[in-house]
This record gives structure tokens, C-alpha cells and sequence, in this order.
């Protein structure tokens, strides 16, 4: 369906292109650079039609690079990565365009799917984001087209490809993600104003449960592996080929984040179980309640901890031990 | 132990209980003790009383050195041997606390004419300090909770993997006794701050200073203690103890701490150390506060609280800022600035990212190394906030923090561990003595259990609720019944032995290897030891000259030293990268690149660890991509780390392989004559068995290096580098001339050994005159 | 009197200090063609053992001894050595330090070719002679192959060819060489004029030639990286009595002289080549802080370090001192960090002084004399150079008097402090710790 859509789309816009395709004045190659100068000094990344790529990017002879994002930003497209893609893309740009080594020697540049989509035909690219360069002498070898799937494309991957390809050192500067202090301020006078609001009764601040509640769930979050999760980004869980999903990481040296869930719930559940066994030989409340208590405590702790230690068996080459379950 | 005897002056009547109950702590930390020391000793009882690894031989050389010059000579060691030609001020760049310890031990061996070798010192140092810790420990836990949970704590951390880990016999390394003191010191800030007297804070001085010459982890200490003060303070629990035992400390600890002279003047100049200041100064501001709000009226100190409060905190900010700018005041440092920022590392420091302790931590280690400990520590944890007082706060935080750190490097692991023995001997026990007291209760007697809980039952001194409990339960009588409670007690018996086998079996299989020595099993379960390594080390140590400068990656460079005693360019003190990177480049340069940097550091030898035989995946290769990594971060122009990707960003050794990769030098010394080699009759000739491949490039010959050693194994392969004057002439290569020539058959064989001359005049004899004699 | 002892002394030295040479003939007419040169070699003292190139019985080594030290071979259409000695033989008498003089000609047979290759040179092709229609003998055939290359051609360095100035022309008959122009150890000793170039004089010219002008060699002469030195010659017949009696005339330019440069060329060339010019050596090399006498076992930073270094030069069969102003001592940890001329003292020692970096680390003190025509002069030696140990520091900075008075304020504080405390009663109780 989709595909078809996409088919009229181009159909359309060729039958356009055609018709409202003008003649034009091949300019030499210094008029060229002047007029690609003049709009990057207007804006770093340049916006590049059909025509325009014609221009400055096919016609020969060339003595600049030219980097060109072809993209669909589009909102009908509903391609999320293209917008990243472009933020770092720009960021990139921009500190080119900012920096010392700033020079003639090297455009940007973006061509959108929805402007010039015989672009896209000409260079037989059927997905987006895709990153190009164009050397200043010959055709575009694989090399110049940067590896996003392998190498992503944050901007700093960016600048280090472009580095390789034209040896242009581009100092990526992002530019100062106000963002996270902006929220923590917001946080701060939050947690102020809440604080004046109930001035007169600062009683709930030596909540110990709630406190000891916050602690115990930083614990359990680190115990099992968020801030791996963090730094790593494993995926959920693993489908394999027969479209099985494994829940579980099958080595020690890894695991899914649903993985750490069932082992955040598994540890809390022990925990839970030794409090309430605690609670309930402590002595408060009637006999029986504190019977059921301490019943309930008992399988929490054995059940779920000989559950966390199958789960770990699972991932341990000859582990022998194992309690209540294999 | 002792202590915990001859304590209270109720006479007579329960003097001997007193007896009873210090003779079992005593008998249990014994017994602790002996347990720790003997589970750590599966590696010397399987191979023999040998260092381990890497970082415990620059130790044990380090030992060895003081021993034999004195310490003074060992303060102003200057090791010409290591990362030639820079050299290393080892007195002035290495934690001594390590090598005063067994070398004092030593000493004093020696002068009760026991002779023991130094090596053995070093090798058992460790596990004899792991009891030292579940000592401390205990005390540390009686202090915070009560003896039993102590008892229960010293047990758990005697046989933790998580400190087994950095503790088995031979693991000869700062964190052996770095632990140790870190608990000591713990123990006897929370002494000081509980009885706010300067002697207990000049004890924990002193023992920060042990820590400080010990290991660079005295970081977490200074800031830790400061963050209990700080959140104290926050709490509203400012008190004159703690003001005293707090400002004695931290004098004292900085003086101290600035005598060593590895750490120097970093307490004053770096931002690691600037929280400890800044609490200093705020403990004086809420003194003066606290003094002035006798004085004043509630209005007056209202405002002065408000405008002095925010002017000075502007001040000390601003002037932290200034400093930090001007550069009187390092910014963090990068391994410090990785905790935080964990993504850092790993753009920014590739030599930080390249070691695998420097990787965050998979709940499957929490699990390894803690067992059921990770899963009953939050209760314990639970219970000391529920019953909070000042010490108890100091415990919180250390859990929090140390749990926070655990989580981003696996290294820190160990600084969580002591937290979590502590966390669940106070779950543990709390379990245990109410489940255990039901029948001793009942019969209305003080028992032992009775006895242990007396001291903590002062401890609780705004909880106020736990002594309740006891009241409460001696009056239930009727209680959840017999039964219930054996089966809640066998049930926690059987983790408990859970634990305790787990922690042999991870010891048994997971820490005990030396690493220098491998061991593989075979099919039917006989032992192979692989000492390849050892062979190489005493090879180089054998056969080549005494200042002979080897080149290795720089995880050898101390067993290089250690074992072969030669000249190495880099090793495990990382301590200048662009030196390292120069030798990463030359590892991933091809050969003529290469030996142009060879002969400018004047290389000898060069030595590359090769698994490719006996599926050794520790090996060169294998960590061939972090060499490519660090020089190319020296040298971005030269080495590419694309270049040695396949067009598919795959790494791979075999035809497809990427030309760059298949060139370079450490391709070149780890496969060199490995094409030839069949290892069994079902692969093909040079197949890697590491990475499951036949290599790509087979029949090559060196230029500029010869194979001078390889190992049984070929685990370990050295190589001469050639002289310049070994290319003594200029030969054109046949490809290069221009004038091409015939190629010339020989005439000559066995019988005829006359040579052939072009357009020779025949002579006969007697025809003419002057010709052959 | 003395004279006669000094002169006897210098025979005795001479005759008995140059080594057996062998010499590899085409035919024994060569002797008999050449024996100018031969017989000047054997003035100077050496031991010339004739053999024809192809004879059976050719050995340079016994039992891993070299039976001669050098080797000249005057054959130049050898196709194959004779007895056990081929090219490989004759590489390895290089790399272990013999000296080779070749001499080949147009028609170098392909033993003679590998060997030159092996040494960094290439004889022209089979036929080629080297022509010059500008620079050609009077006596030329009309191939204009009989060059007269005048001593402006040599290379400029006296240890190898003598003076160039009064040198009369030489007279040259044979092929080109060629070598790679890049490296530093083969030296063009002679080379053509800018008219020349090498082809076969029979054949039209259809292919450019290998060499052309400059670039065409006449004699090229390689000292290896052992000093072992090697001199191929593009003509036999340069060495031969011919040639070296001969009077000079070009054709053109009518340029003349009665006896060719040859014999005085060739002969300084056969010294050189034999070693017997440009031989240095290190005799001693000595280092020490200034004001002490033996070396210490490492230095410290900012030492003030005083090198010395003895050179001596092979002369008429004597080591004596030698002279030069241009020897320098480089003090290197991976880059120099020191770079000084060494100074000449009295007694004929190379000095220099100075001032170690503050910089420690293992360095080596570095001489690298390598000129044109002598033996490469390399010596390093290794010292470390440490810190400043914990005891010669700085005991009291400037900047630290306030706080010594900070500490001494405070300790008298203290005391008055105290002494106040325990002995005025009062009954103020605010006493805050003790």
C-alpha cells in the first residue's frame, strides 16, 4: 500500500519535473562556488532540488566536496530517524561553518525525497537517511557513502568520516543542551515550592518508609544491570529466527532489559519475603495474621530466590547448584 | 574480641556469660579467618606459590627491590627499564603502602629467624589480610547494628567472591589490603563519631593515611565520610562530636594523605578532593551558627541564616569556579569523570575503555559475586533506615553510593561488597535471632543471643522502637508456633550453605587461575598445564643481552620485567598514552612503517601472545582493534581504524579480510609461519582455532624481523628486529631493474667445477706463447 | 739517521700491512695489458694471487677463513665463476667486510650483472658502450666510444678520487652503469658528460636509452653499512696500460694533455677501495659530571656532563688522530635533546660540555659522523638520567614563610593558650574540646 503510494508520488513529481524543468544556464565553475558561498554564508546546510543538484553536484569541473543527506523529512514519510539524522547533520554543519577550517572546499547539503526524488532514481536509493560525498574529481566510491547501519550518525561519526574522505577536520560543537540543567532547575523549584507550600507540616520528610522505599528501588536498580542497560542499550528481548523470543540473555556477558526486570522482581520479591518474616516473628497484631505472614514470607524468599538462582544457572556453563528448581 | 569480654562492669554473676559470648566470637572469627585464608588457596595448591597476572608483579618487583635497597632507595627509585627511553620514577608514582606492608612483614619474619622468601610474603599477603578484614568488619557491624550481625558479617565477607575476587594467594595487589584498611577506617569513624573523641578521629587518621599509601580508591573514603557529615548536617543532627571528630580527621587525614608522595598535592588541587574541604568550612559556618543562635534573637538569626547562607555559598561556589578556571584546581580527572559521565570513556579515553574492569557491571556479576547476598541486602538495608541514628546514615550511604558505582565499573564491585556483607549480616541476624530466641524466650532466661543484642539495645538511641519489640515479644507468648519457626530456620540454614558453596565453586572456578599459567582439560578430564609464558620470559632472560629493549602490548610489559628482567616500552602503569599509541602504531603499521619506529626506540625484540593454537582468546589479535583504537587517536593521519574492517565493518582474519589488516605488523608476528602448520587432520593448514578461520595471508616472509622464539604452544613468539647494518647493501630487487638479464643455467655439477668465460681464445698448447703455466 | 729509520718504518709498515687480494682475470693477457696498475698495488704491499675467473680451483675461504681480503676482478665476460665461487660467495665476502674492486665492459657477462645489482648498481645492456659525440679521443674509431671525460666529472670527494684540481682528462672505453640516485650508500665516483649516453653503437637508436647524460655512470662505488667497499668500474680498459700512458686530445674543443688522468684516478681509487684512505675509528669515548673523573652510574637532571671522544684515522698503516671541525654529539631520547659541535682540545680529543635537560629518562649520547668517502663513525652510549632524589630538593621556599610563621604562631598560641587555661581560674566554662 504504501509502496504504491509512494510509486504515484514519484510518477507525479517526474511529470512535474519535466514540465517545469527550465533551461539552464550552465554557469563556470567560479560562479559556481560563488553562489554556493554566498547561500552557506545565508544557512550551513543547503537545500538542494533537482535542478540544483544538477548544478553544483553532476556538472564538471568541480574543485569543492560536496556532502549530501538524502532524506525524507517529510511528516506523511513518518521517518524519525531522518529527523536525528539531520539534527547531527546540522550540528556538523554548523561547526564547519563556524569553525577555522571553514573554506570552499566542502558544501552541505541536503536533498529531500519530496524535492527531488529523480535525484534519489538517479542514485538508485531506495531508503533515507543516507549520507554521500562527492569528491571534487570522479564518482562516489563506496567509501563516500557513510556506513550509518554500522557506524551510526552521530555527528561526531560524521565528522570523523568526513575527515577520512576529504581530510577537513571539523571539531564537531554542539551546541549546549540546556535542556536536562533546564528541567533539573524546574525539578529544584518544584521540589521548593512543594517544600514552602507544606512549610507547616515538614512531617512527611521523616517518612522513613518513604525514604527507605527510594533506596531500595536505587538498589534494585542497580543490582540488576540498569545502568549497564544505559551505557550498553540491549534490545527488549531477542526474537530469533524461528520467531521464538528468548527472554533471557543466553551468555554471562550479556541481557535484555526485560531480562533485568524479571531479576528487579525476582530480588525484590526475596526481599519483600525476609521483611515480612521479620515482621511477623517481631510479634505485633493477632497470632494468626502473623502466621499467614510468615507463610507467605517463607515462599517469597524460597520460591523467588531458587527462581533467581535458575535464571542464573541458565546463564552459567556447569553451574551445579540449584534450590527447589532445577 | 577482647573488647567485647572484658566489657561491662555487671561483676561476677555474668562474668562468666561474658566469657562464654567472647569465647564464641572469638572461636567464629577464628574460624572465619582460617575459612577465608584456606578458600583463597585453591590456585597455589593446583599450580604452585606463584604471582599472579599482571599489576602483582610490578608489586612483587617492586618488593623485591625495596627489600634488597632499602626504603629510601626504593622512595627514589628511578626504574630505567620500564617504558624505555622515558623511564619511571617508581617511588614517586606507586601507592607504597603494599610494599611497606610485606616488607615489614618480612622484616620482622627475618629477625625472629624465620626465613622466608619474599616472594612468599607477597603471595600469602592477601589471604592473610582477608581475615584482618572480616576482623574489622565485624567491628565495624557491631558498631552499626550488634555483634551477632557482625559475627554474620565477618562470615559473609571471609568467603564473598566479590573479594575474592582481588584477594586469592598470589593476587598480590593494592585492593588485597586496601580493603582492609577501608573497613578499619569506616569502623573507627563511626567509633569517633559516636563517642566524639579526638582519639578515636585521630585513629581513623591514621588509618586513611594506610589507606592513601595503599590504593587510589581512598577517594571514595574522602568523599564518603564528608557526604555523611554533609547529609547529617541536612538531617539536623549537627552535634560537637561530630564536629570534632570530623575537623580532627580531616586535618589530619589531608596532612597525612599529602605525605605520600604518589597523591602529592592532588588533596588540595583537585576537584576529587574538594568536597571534603567544602564540608570542612560548612561544619564551621553551622557551628558558628549554632553558637550565634545562643546568643542572638529568633528574628536576628532567621535573617542571618538567610543572607549569610546564600552569600557564602555564592562565595565558595564562585571562588571553586575561579580556581577550577585559573588552574590552581585540576577538573576531574578522566577515570574519575567516566563514573559519572558513563558514555565518556568510551568517546574520549580509549585506554580507560580498553580494560575490561573499566566495563559497566551485568546483574548476572552482581549475582556472581554476591550470591544470595545481592538479593537480602536491600532488607538489611531496609531495617537501618527504618532504625536510623547518625552512624546508621554513614551505612545508607556508603550502600547507595557504593551500589551506584558497582553498577557503572565492574572493578568497584569490590568497594560494594564489605557494604553488602554488612547490609545482610544485619538482615540475616535480625532474621535469625527472632526466629532462634522463640524457645529461650519462652523459658523467660537471658541466653547468649539475650546477651548479643544488650549492646545494641544502646545503640538505638532515637529509634526507639526496637527496644519496644523485646518487651513486646517476651510478653506474646503465643507466637507463630515451633514448627513454623524450624521450618523458616532450616529453610535460611540451607541459602546460607547455598552461599557458602557457591562462593567455593566461583573461587574454584572463576578466581583461581594465575593466569600466567593456563590449564586445559582434556576429553577424558587429565590436566594439561600450558606454561608458555613462562617459557618465553625465561627464554628472553636466557638468550638475550641484559639491556635488551622488548616491545610488547602493553598488558606484558610487567611480567616482561618481573619474570625476564629486560627493558620494556610500555606496560600496565598507563601512564602516557601517546607512548603507548607510538607502539600501538607500530603494531598496526605494516612491516617497513613499523621498523622505522622500532629502530627509533631502538627495539630489540618484539613479543605478540598468539592463541591461534590452542584457542587462546586473550591473545593479540584479539585485542589488536583497542591498539589500532589508541594510536589512532595519537595518530589520526597514519591509522585508520576503518582501514582494518572489512567492507562489511567486519573484522576477520581470513582472504577476506581487509588488505590493511592482513598487512600490518602483528598479523604479520602472530601468523608467520602458521600457514604451514596443520593442526589435525580434519582442518585445513592454517586454521585459527580462536577465531574459527583459515588465515587470509599464508606464505609471507619477514623483511626486517626474524623469528626467534616461539613457545611449545605458540602461545608466545618473539622476534628479533634486524640492525640496520643486517641490510648491509642496497640489493636491487629483481622486480625493480631495469636492465633485465638472462636467466643464466648453471654448468657447473659435482664433476665439473670450471666456470664459463664468453669469447675465451682457445688455447692449445704450444701454440702460443704466455698462456697457461 | 732518523730519516732512514722513519723511512724504513714506514716500508715495513706499508709492505706488511695490505692483505692478500686476489685477482680474477679473463685471460693472462690482462696481466701482462694492465701491469701499471698491478704493479703499483704490488708497490704498496699487496699480495696479488692471479687466477683465471673460470679455473677450477677457485676458493675465497677455507675453514670459515677468508684466504684474501680483497678480490679484484678484471674479467669482465665471466659467465660463471669457476670452482665454488658464484655471486652468493662473493656477497657474503661483502657482508663480512672484503673489498671488491670489478672492473666490466661492453660485453659484462650476467654474473658480473647480478653482482653489481646486488651492490645497488646495474650494468647497461649486452653491447652498450658509452657514447659521446662532443667528448670523444682524437684516436676515437668513429664510434665516438673512446670518451675523454675531464676530472670535473668526479666526485667531489678527495678521500675517494684525490684532489680534483690537476687531474688531466681521462680516457674512458666501455658501458654505463646505472644507480639509484636515492641511496645514500652508492656513490657515483665518475660520471659522464651531459652529452653522453649509453646504447650499442651498432643498432639505431629506437628506444630511449637506460642512461642518459649525468645519470650515466662510468665508475660507481658502494660503501656498505659494515664499511666494506665495492668499486665497479664500466671499463676494463681504464685500468689498462694503455689507457694510463697515454695523451689525451678531445676531438672537439682540441682540449689535450700528454698523459692521461687515469693512472693517478685509478690508483687513488684502488686505495680507497682497499682502505687504505678514510678509515676511522672511535678509540675512546668517555663521560663524566664536570669536576669528577669516572663516569657515575646515572646522571641527574640538570648535570652539568662532560663528554669526550677520541677518533683516530687510518693512515700509511698507522691510527693517528683526527682532524676535523664539523663532528657533532647529539644527546637523544627518542629526539635529540642536546645538539652540539664537539670542540677539539689539545691532546686531540673531541670535548663537549653542557647541561643535562631537566627532562629524566634514558638517553644516549650520540655520534653520527658519516661524510663521503670515510667510514661511518657511529658510536652511542647509553646512560639514564633520574630526578632529583627526596633529599635534594629545595628545604625552604620563599613562598612558604607565611605559613612556617602560621605554624609557629599557632604553636605559641597554643602554649600561651593553655597556660592560661589550666592556671587563671575563672568561672567561665567555655571550653570547647581539650
Amino acid at each position: 500500500m504504501k509502496h504504491l503510494y509512494l510509486l504515484l508520488f514519484f510518477a507525479l513529481l517526474i511529470v512535474l519535473n519535466v514540465t517545469g524543468q527550465q533551461k539552464r544556464q550552465s554557469h563556470n565553475m567560479a560562479e559556481r562556488v560563488q553562489q554556493l558561498t554566498d547561500m552557506a554564508n545565508k544557512r550551513a546546510v543547503l537545500r538542494f532540488n533537482a535542478n540544483r543538484f544538477k548544478d553544483f553536484v553532476k556538472s564538471t569541473p568541480r574543485n569543492y566536496s560536496v556532502v549530501i543527506m538524502f532524506t525524507a523529512m517529510a511528516p506523511q514519510r513518518q521517518c524519525q530517524v531522518c529527523r536525528h539524522a539531520s539534527d547531527e547533520f546540522t550540528i556538523v554543519a554548523n561547526s564547519f561553518r563556524y569553525s577555522q577550517a571553514y573554506s570552499n572546499k566542502l558544501y552541505f547539503a541536503v536533498v529531500d525525497f519530496d524535492e527531488g526524488s529523480d535525484v534519489f532514481q538517479m542514485l538508485r536509493l531506495n531508503t533515507a537517511p543516507v549520507f554521500i560525498h562527492f569528491p571534487p574529481k570522479g564518482k562516489p566510491k563506496t567509501a563516500d557513502t557513510m556506513d550509518i547501519q554500522r557506524i551510526g550518525f552521530a555527528a561526531e561519526t560524521i565528522a570523523k568520516w568526513i575527515h577520512e574522505r576529504t581530510d577537513i577536520q571539523i571539531r564537531v560543537f554542539r551546541p549546549p543542551n540546556y535542556s536536562g540543567t533546564f528541567a533539573l532547575i524546574i525539578l529544584f523549584g518544584i521540589v521548593a515550592a512543594f517544600l514552602y507550600l507544606r512549610r507547616n507540616n515538614l512531617e512527611f520528610l521523616y517518612n522513613k518508609t518513604m525514604w527507605g522505599m527510594g533506596a531500595l528501588f536505587f538498589c534494585f536498580a542497580m543490582t540488576s544491570g540498569q545502568m549497564w542497560n544505559h551505557i550498553r542499550g540491549p534490545p527488549f528481548i531477542h526474537k530469533n529466527q524461528n520467531g521464538q523470543i528468548a527472554y533471557i540473555h543466553g551468555s554471562s556477558q550479556g541481557q535484555f532489559v526485560f531480562e533485568t526486570y524479571i531479576v528487579m522482581f525476582l530480588n525484590a520479591a526475596v526481599v519483600l519475603g525476609i521483611i515480612l518474616l521479620t515482621e511477623s516473628a517481631r510479634g505485633k497484631g493477632d497470632p494468626k495474621r502473623r502466621k499467614i505472614f510468615a507463610i507467605v514470607g517463607l515462599i517469597l524468599l524460597s520460591v523467588f530466590f531458587s527462581l533467581l538462582l535458575s535464571v542464573f544457572r541458565t546463564k552459567t556453563q556447569g553451574y551445579p547448584y540449584s534450590f527447589l528448581f532445577k | 574480641m577482647v573488647q567485647a569480654g572484658s566489657k561491662k562492669s555487671s561483676v561476677s554473676k555474668i562474668n562468666t556469660k561474658a566469657g562464654i559470648s567472647s569465647l564464641i566470637i572469638f572461636v567464629v572469627l577464628l574460624l572465619a579467618w582460617i575459612a577465608g585464608f584456606s578458600s583463597r588457596l585453591f590456585a597455589v595448591i593446583r599450580f604452585e606459590s606463584i604471582i599472579h597476572e599482571f599489576d602483582p608483579w610490578f608489586n612483587y618487583r617492586a618488593t623485591a627491590y625495596m627489600v634488597k635497597h632499602g626504603f629510601y632507595n626504593f622512595l627514589n627509585w628511578f626504574d630505567e627499564r620500564a617504558w624505555y627511553p622515558l623511564g619511571r620514577i617508581v617511588g614517586g608514582t606507586v601507592y607504597p603502602g603494599l610494599m611497606l606492608t610485606s616488607g615489614s612483614i618480612h622484616y620482622i619474619l627475618h629477625l625472629l629467624h624465620i626465613n622466608v622468601h619474599i616472594r612468599d610474603v607477597c603471595v600469602f599477603l592477601a589471604p592473610v589480610f582477608s581475615g584482618l578484614t572480616a576482623i574489622s568488619t565485624y567491628f565495624l557491624t557491631k558498631e552499626l547494628w550488634s555483634a551477632g550481625a557482625g559475627l554474620f558479617a565477618a562470615c559473609f565477607i571471609a568467603i564473598v567472591p566479590g573479594y575474592i575476587s582481588r584477594s586469592v594467594a598470589g593476587s598480590y595487589d593494592n585492593e588485597g589490603i586496601a580493603i582492609f584498611a577501608l573497613q578499619f577506617t569506616y569502623f573507627l569513624w563511626i567509633k569517633s563519631v559516636k563517642t566524639g573523641s579526638v582519639f578515636w578521629a585521630v585513629a581513623a587518621s591514621l588509618s586513611y593515611f594506610y589507606m592513601v599509601s595503599a590504593w587510589g580508591g581512598y577517594v571514595f573514603i574522602i568523599n564518603l565520610i564528608p557526604l555523611h557529615v554533609f547529609v547529617l548536617l541536612l538531617m539536623g543532627r549537627y552535634s560537637n562530636r561530630l564536629f570534632t571528630s570530623y575537623t580532627t580527621f580531616y586535618i589530619l587525614g589531608l596532612i597525612f594523605s599529602m605525605q605520600i608522595p604518589f597523591v602529592g598535592f592532588q588533596p588540595i588541587r583537585t576537584s576529587e578532593h574538594m568536597a571534603a574541604g567544602g564540608v570542612f568550612a560548612l561544619l564551621f559556618a553551622v557551628g558558628v551558627l549554632k553558637y550565634m543562635q545562643s546568643m542572638m534573637s529568633k528574628s536576628e538569626f532567621k535573617s542571618l541564616v538567610v543572607f549569610g547562607g546564600l552569600i557564602s555559598a555564592a562565595v565558595v561556589f564562585l571562588g571553586v569556579v575561579l580556581l577550577t578556571y585559573a588552574g590552581y584546581v585540576a577538573p576531574w580527572s578522566g577515570r574519575f569523570y567516566s563514573l559519572w559521565d558513563t558514555g565518556y570513556a568510551k568517546i574520549h579515553i580509549p585506554i580507560i575503555a580498553s580494560v575490561s574492569e573499566h566495563q559497566p557491571t551485568t546483574w548476572f556479576s552482581f549475582f556472581f559475586d554476591l550470591h544470595i547476598l545481592v538479593a537480602t541486602f536491600p532488607a538489611g538495608l531496609w531495617y537501618t533506615i527504618k532504625n536510623i541514628n547518625d552512624e546508621r546514615v554513614f551505612v545508607v550511604l556508603y550502600a547507595l553510593s557504593a551500589v551506584y558505582f558497582a553498577g557503572v565499573m565492574v572493578r568497584l564491585m569490590l568497594t560494594l561488597t564489605p557494604v553488602v556483607c554488612i547490609l545482610s549480616g544485619i538482615a540475616f541476624s535480625g532474621l535469625l535471632e527472632l526466629f532462634l530466641r522463640e524457645d529461650d524466650s519462652s523459658r523467660g532466661e537471658d541466653s547468649e543471643e539475650e546477651e548479643q543484642s544488650t549492646p545494641s539495645k544502646r545503640l538505638y538511641d532515637k529509634a526507639g522502637k526496637v527496644p519496644k519489640m523485646k518487651h513486646e515479644q517476651s510478653r506474646d507468648t503465643d507466637n507463630i508456633g515451633p514448627n513454623l519457626r524450624s521450618i523458616v530456620t532450616v529453610v535460611i540454614l540451607l541459602l546460607l550453605m547455598l552461599f557458602a558453596v557457591h562462593c567455593t565453586w566461583v573461587t574454584s572456578n572463576a578466581y583461581s587461575s594465575p593466569s600466567i599459567v593456563l590449564a586445559s582439560y582434556g576429553s577424558d578430564g587429565t590436566r594439561q598445564i600450558l606454561d608458555d609464558f613462562r617459557e618465553a620470559y625465561f627464554w628472553l632472560s636466557q638468550n638475550t643481552a641484559d639491556d635488551a629493549r622488548i616491545m610488547s602490548w602493553w598488558d606484558y610489559g610487567y611480567q616482561i620485567a618481573g619474570m625476564a628482567n629486560r627493558t620494556t616500552l610500555v606496560d600496565n602503569n598507563t601512564w602516557n598514552n601517546s607512548h603507548i599509541a607510538l607502539v600501538g602504531k607500530a603494531m598496526s603499521s605494516n612491516e617497513s612503517a613499523a621498523y622505522e619506529i622500532m629502530t627509533a626506540l631502538d627495539v630489540d625484540y618484539v613479543l605478540v601472545i598468539f592463541g591461534g593454537v590452542i584457542g587462546y582468546s586473550g591473545d593479540d589479535i584479539n585485542k589488536f582493534l583497542w591498539m589500532v583504537r589508541i594510536a589512532e587517536g595519537e595518530h589520526p593521519k597514519d591509522i585508520r581504524e576503518s582501514d582494518y574492517f572489512t567492507e562489511h565493518g567486519e573484522f576477520r582474519v581470513d582472504a577476506e579480510g581487509s588488505p590493511t589488516l592482513l598487512n600490518c605488523l602483528m598479523y604479520k608476528l602472530s601468523y608467520y609461519r602458521f600457514g604451514e602448520l596443520k593442526l589435525d587432520y580434519r582442518s585445513p593448514a592454517g586454521f585459527d582455532r580462536t577465531r574459527n578461520a583459515v588465515i587470509g595471508h599464508k606464505d609471507f616472509q619477514l623483511t626486517y624481523l626474524e623469528e626467534a622464539y616461539t613457545t611449545e604452544h605458540w602461545l608466545v613468539r618473539v622476534y628479533r628486529v634486524k640492525k640496520p647494518d643486517e641490510f648491509n647493501r642496497p640489493r636491487i630487487p629483481i622486480a625493480n631493474r631495469i636492465v633485465k638479464s638472462s636467466n643464466y643455467i648453471t654448468k657447473k655439477n659435482i664433476k665439473r667445477k670450471k666456470g664459463t668465460i664468453k669469447n675465451k681464445p682457445l688455447v692449445v698448447k704450444g701454440k702460443r706463447l704466455s698462456s697457461k703455466q | 739517521m732518523k730519516l732512514i729509520i722513519l723511512s724504513l718504518f714506514s716500508i715495513f709498515a706499508t709492505t706488511f700491512a695490505q692483505g692478500p687480494t686476489l685477482v680474477l682475470l679473463d685471460n693472462q693477457v690482462i696481466k701482462e695489458t694492465h701491469s701499471i696498475f698491478f704493479k703499483s698495488l704490488q708497490d704498496r704491499g699487496y699480495t696479488l694471487t692471479f687466477k683465471i675467473a673460470d679455473d677450477a680451483s677457485l676458493v675465497l675461504s677455507r675453514y670459515g677463513e677468508y684466504l684474501y681480503k680483497n678480490l679484484i676482478i678484471f674479467a669482465p665476460t665471466v659467465e660463471e665463476f669457476g670452482g665454488n665461487l658464484n655471486v652468493e660467495i662473493i656477497t657474503q665476502f661483502v657482508d663480512e667486510g672484503g673489498n671488491v674492486l670489478v672492473a666490466g665492459s661492453s660485453v659484462t657477462g650476467d654474473v658480473l650483472r647480478e653482482l653489481a645489482s646486488e651492490c645497488g648498481f646495474e650494468v647497461d645492456d649486452e653491447g652498450a658502450f658509452v657514447i659521446d659525440h662532443l667528448n670523444y679521443d682524437i684516436t676515437d674509431e668513429g664510434q665516438h666510444t673512446k670518451l675523454v671525460v675531464s676530472s670535473e666529472n668526479l666526485i667531489d670527494a678527495p678521500v675517494i678520487v684525490g684532489p680534483k684540481k690537476g687531474i688531466a682528462p681521462m680516457l674512458y672505453q666501455g658501458t654505463g652503469i646505472l644507480t639509484d640516485v636515492e641511496n645514500p650508500l652508492v656513490l657515483p665516483l665518475l660520471t659522464a658528460d651531459s652529452t653522453a649516453y649509453s646504447f650499442n653503437p651498432d643498432q639505431p637508436i629506437k628506444e630511449y636509452p637506460h642512461a642518459v647524460g649525468r645519470d650515466t655512470v662510468l665508475i660507481a662505488g658502494l660503501q656498505a653499512r659494515n664499511n666494506a667497499r665495492v668499486v665497479f668500474s664500466g671499463s676494463l680498459a681504464f685500468f689498462s696500460d694503455e689507457f694510463f700512458t697515454a695523451a689525451t686530445q678531445k676531438a672537439q674543443g682540441g682540449e689535450s694533455s700528454m698523459k692521461s688522468g687515469n693512472e693517478d684516478v685509478a690508483i687513488t681509487i684502488s686505495q680507497w677501495v682497499f682502505k687504505e684512505h678514510g678509515q676511522l675509528r672511535v678509540r675512546s669515548v668517555k663521560h663524566h659530571k664536570e669536576g669528577e673523573k669516572e663516569a657515575p652510574k646515572d646522571y641527574t637532571i640538570m648535570d652539568d656532563v662532560v663528554y669526550t671522544i677520541e677518533i683516530d684515522i687510518l693512515e700509511k698503516g698507522q691510527w693517528k688522530p683526527f682532524t676535523a671541525k664539523d663532528i657533532q654529539l647529539e644527546f637523544v631520547r627518542i629526539d635529540p635533546f642536546v645538539r652540539t659541535t664537539l670542540k677539539r682540545n689539545p691532546s686531540g680529543q673531541y670535548e663537549a660540555k653542557f647541561k643535562i635537560p631537566d627532562v629524566y629518562g634514558v638517553y644516549q649520547f650520540k655520534v653520527d659522523y658519516d661524510r663521503v668517502g670515510y667510514t661511518r663513525l657511529f658510536s652511542t652510549t647509553q646512560v639514564s638520567v633520574r630526578p632529583l632524589q627526596h633529599t635534594q630538593y629545595e628545604r625552604f621556599i620563599t613562598s612558604a614563610y607565611p605559613y612556617y610563621t602560621g605554624a609557629f604562631s599557632m604553636m605559641l598560641g597554643v602554649f600561651v593558650f593553655s597556660f592560661v587555661f589550666l592556671h587563671l581560674k575563672d568561672d567561665d566554662k567555655k571550653s570547647k574540646s581539650e
